[in-house]
């Protein structure tokens, strides 16, 4: 047991390292800014997963959180002069009243069902800011989108003239949303939400409120969206309905789970930076060929996880893992840590 | 007089474009019904049918209403093998799942990769066939009507008309339905199963195939065109009833119609939000539709 | 004279014209253990259904713990105190033995290892320790029947529902059912149990109550219920080699 965990720890210290470590060689800005985003993808597609991937609801909709939190911060930062780094929770607020707004008459749909209520949620949602150009005081930009009002070096309000400081909030983002997942994954929540994704009948008969359960993890997973979002629009600078609140950015993040597997800790993660790394490798040595062959690879690298792999990357990784660890594919030697974190 | 010439044009307009709506839906709800799986490469298929329509038009110079004797066979086949060789084995792995939403990601995935391929080989721009149908307009009764629309209206109702006939009265239309009611029960009475399930994907696709040339003398196509065509799609499959072609049918004349009177008011873009929020409505109140039981979903 | 645990009167669903439990009275002592008999369809499972919170009554009225719950969510009866199992089995297939139990566990507590130590408990109650870290969905019919009472009995319930818990198993696995279920009732759970294994049913339960059609057609002893008239009638479509044993 004892070598188990010091393994574990020698793990988590080793990637944590490496990671800190990185812009000290990689310094190009667009590589930078490259790997930036990839963190910032693994960081969306696990947010994503507190709530859809724990509780097994397909959201396509997901961007309209992240839309939320850029857009309020945003604009209370153009118009207003507040500060991202306070704005930032007042959008996530927004975003977990949304959350829950939405959430209390569609928890009752099934799967499918559900997945098109949060199509037409998400879709209904860019059209609405395309057709707003002010939102009372506030400037929203409608369909030509909102630019964020460059300060030049301005850490208090989450502007940077290097890449750097980036790639370090992402880093530090990235952390702090797989601790939680990981602490919410062996909470009385976490079982609460994989016992009601199996079967939630069989959930309400020992004691579990299913639609609350579902309602707190929603709310978890559109706090750290919308913050993601803000994030999102402080880095790129520019908010456009489509690309935050639209099928783009909803469709990604459910991908990047998928490909890394759903329900666990590490997978969005794992999702997230290699299909996002891969798609822009693509995009960088071959994107002059053809228009859109970046993506065509990146649909058919999904296609062929989900008939292949449906567990994901951290299905595959998880063999190697376990080796590693010493320990047999049960993880009979740990009792303490859930057989499906995969961490 | 001319306003109420005006505001029938627009009728006429908003219930053939709903037809349109109606006979896309209908191999969605065929699909949905039967089969109990959301096809998000719908959308993408039908602008496949649309370009493999335009360009076959472009290189033969064929009527485009002639081109659906070879276009739909051939989405016919192109849906029997994607369902065959992709969905199938998804389909199958998922069959212990309680909510198999395997199946709904990789046909989102599909979509994905049809929509690129037709970016990489067709190109970006916008294309219409333009044919003497396209600027054509007929006069009845001192109404003017768009021609291309006229006839539009007029293939979706006669192919919805015939597909309900054919599911209700033919061997393979019982053989279809069976399989949506209790495939189970299906399978024990000799039915080919798995089988049946690639026809009724092939028929789905078929049916988007006759769409797509009705749409073509006056719609502009796209790679991305097939998206929003979807999403009005499932709205008119949830509107008329999970299963039910008439409430196919009647659902996307309602859709049409909305957005087309809608459009006399206020922008395109705000009608699909309120097409978008009736959806909703229908969603959390009644989910059955106009048409569809109550234990169907 | 104390009050019954568990009470239910004039308890009647219809389902739009097919009246599926009819004007039932029951009732529950604290520490006993009763049977619900009756052939196939006769609504035994309905009244489970009705008992537990997942169906709600057009008329009558159930009391637990001098309480009215009637109509109440499951998940609020559960907390309540009653806890059931399904007639097919609804383990979480890709949850661990233990984390399946700990679900239950955590009905009284938010903390992982309170729930934890519960879970051991019940594991070790009904004999399942050996599979405490295998996935729910390897085990076995039988395994999975005691998965199901485990999960419900880690929710510390004052009374157990259970349904048709024998069905399935062959007579070795049926005999260590009915030493568990003896068990779980002699350390103070009340028993309400349906089933359709007779022999067994009357070596646990010392009241009986049968059900016909939705309505009660007997109640009383072992020996009284199986000598009766009416329930012999009733079951001569079904098993009537299983009441004359």
């Amino acid at each position: 047991m004892d070598a188990v965990k010091t393994k574990k720890i020698g793990l988590v210290v080793l990637v944590v390292g490496l990671a800190l470590v990185i812009p000290m060689f990689v310094t190009k800005p667009y590589y930078l800014h490259v790997i930036t985003m990839c963190l910032l993808w693994a960081y969306l597609a696990s947010s994503w997963n507190l709530f859809c991937g724990f509780a097994g609801q397909l959201s396509l909709g997901h961007g309209v959180f992240a839309a939320t939190g850029a857009y309020v911060a945003v604009m209370l930062f153009n118009d207003y002069n507040l500060s991202p780094w306070i704005g930032m929770f007042i959008g996530a607020g927004a975003a977990v009243l949304l959350s829950i707004l939405i959430g209390y008459p569609t928890f009752k749909l099934r799967g499918a069902y559900y997945a098109l209520a949060t199509v037409a949620i998400g879709s209904g949602a860019v059209v609405l800011i395309e057709n707003t150009q002010t939102l009372g005081p506030f400037n929203m930009g409608g369909a030509e989108g909102l630019i964020i009002k460059l300060m030049g070096n301005a850490p208090a309000y989450f502007q940077f003239m290097t890449k750097q400081p980036y790639y370090y909030i992402a880093l530090i983002m990235l952390i702090i949303i797989v601790i939680f997942a990981f602490w919410l994954k062996n909470s009385r929540l976490g079982y609460y939400l994989s016992a009601l994704k199996e079967d939630p009948e069989a959930a309400a008969a020992l004691g579990i409120n299913v639609r609350n359960a579902k309602l707190v993890a929603a709310a978890y997973s559109a706090f750290f969206t919308a913050i993601g979002g803000v994030f999102y629009a402080m880095l790129i600078r520019y908010l456009e309905p489509h690309a935050i609140a639209g099928p783009l950015m909803s469709n990604e993040m459910v991908f990047l789970a998928v490909v890394g597997g759903t329900g666990t800790v590490l997978g969005p993660v794992l999702g997230g930076i290699t299909l996002h790394a891969i798609s822009e490798v693509i995009q960088f040595y071959f994107g002059h060929l053809a228009q859109g062959l970046h993506l065509f690879i990146y649909g058919l690298i999904v296609v062929f996880m989900i008939m292949f792999k449906p567990q994901g990357i951290i299905e595959i990784l998880q063999k190697y893992y376990n080796r590693f660890l010493g320990i047999s594919d049960r993880g009979e030697e740990d009792n303490d840590v859930k057989s499906t974190s995969g961490s | 007089m001319m306003y109420k010439m005006e505001s029938l044009s627009v009728i006429v307009n908003g219930i053939s474009m709903g037809a349109i709506y109606g006979l896309i839906a209908l191999g969605l709800t065929l699909i949905f019904g039967i089969m109990k799986i959301i096809n998000f490469a719908h959308g993408a298929l039908l602008m496949l049918s649309m370009m493999l329509s335009y360009w076959a038009w472009k290189f033969t110079g064929i009527n485009p209403y002639l081109l659906i004797v070879i276009i739909a066979p051939l989405m016919f086949v192109v849906g029997y093998v994607t369902e065959r060789f992709f969905i199938k084995p998804v389909l199958d792995a998922q069959k212990d799942v309680r909510e198999p939403i395997a199946v709904l990601l990789l046909t989102a995935a599909l979509a994905i990769v049809l929509e690129n391929l037709s970016l990489m080989v067709f190109g970006g721009d916008y294309v219409m066939a333009k044919t003497t149908v396209t600027d054509a307009t007929l006069v009845f009764g001192g109404v003017t009507l768009s021609a291309a629309r006229f006839y539009a209206l007029l293939i979706a109702v006669v192919v919805s008309g015939g597909f309900y006939l054919f599911l209700q009265y033919s061997e393979l239309g019982r053989k279809l339905r069976s399989c949506g009611q209790d495939r189970n029960t299906a399978s024990l009475m000799g039915i080919n199963v798995p089988n049946t399930y690639a026809i009724a994907f092939g028929i789905g696709t078929a049916l988007l195939a006759v769409a797509a040339i009705t749409l073509l003398p006056f719609y502009y196509v796209h790679p991305t065109v097939g998206g929003v065509f979807m999403t009005k799609a499932f709205i008119v499959v949830v509107l008329g009833g999970l299963g039910s072609v008439p409430g196919a049918l009647l659902g996307g004349i309602i859709i049409g119609l909305i957005e087309s009177i809608g459009a006399q008011y206020m922008t395109a873009t705000l009608t699909t939000v309120i097409v978008y929020a009736i959806f909703l409505l229908i969603l959390f109140i009644k989910p059955s539709g106009l048409f569809g039981s109550r234990l169907e979903w | 004279m104390s009050s019954p645990l568990l009470e239910v009167k004039e308890l009647t669903i219809n389902f739009g014209g097919l009246i599926a439990v009819n004007n039932l009275d029951m009732k529950v002592n604290t520490g006993e253990a009763i049977g619900l008999i009756g052939p196939n369809g006769a609504g035994k499972t309905s009244a489970f259904n009705l008992i537990s919170g997942v169906y709600k009554p057009t008329h009558g009225q159930v009391t637990f713990n001098g309480e009215n719950i009637t109509g109440l969510p499951p998940y609020i009866i559960n907390r309540k105190g009653i806890g059931r199992t399904f007639q097919v089995v609804k383990p979480f297939g890709s949850m661990t033995v233990l984390e399946n139990v700990m679900v239950g566990g955590f009905v009284h507590t938010s903390k992982r290892s309170q729930a934890r130590e519960i879970a051991m408990q019940v594991i070790e109650q009904v004999d399942l320790k050996r599979k405490i870290n295998s996935l729910a969905k390897s085990l076995t019919l039988a395994d999975r029947k005691r998965l199901e009472v485990a999960k419900a009995l880690a929710t510390q319930p004052k009374i157990l529902l259970l349904d048709e818990v024998l069905a399935g198993l062959n007579p070795t696995e049926i005999e260590e059912s009915v030493k568990m279920i003896k068990n779980i009732n002699s350390s103070g759970i009340s028993i309400l149990m349906i089933e359709h294994v007779l022999q067994a049913t009357m070596a646990i339960c010392n009241h009986i109550v049968v059900l016909d059609y939705g309505k009660k057609i007997a109640e009383g002893t072992p020996q009284e219920v199986t000598s009766n008239p009416e329930v012999i009638k009733a079951y001569l479509g079904d098993d009537y080699e299983a009441v004359n044993n």
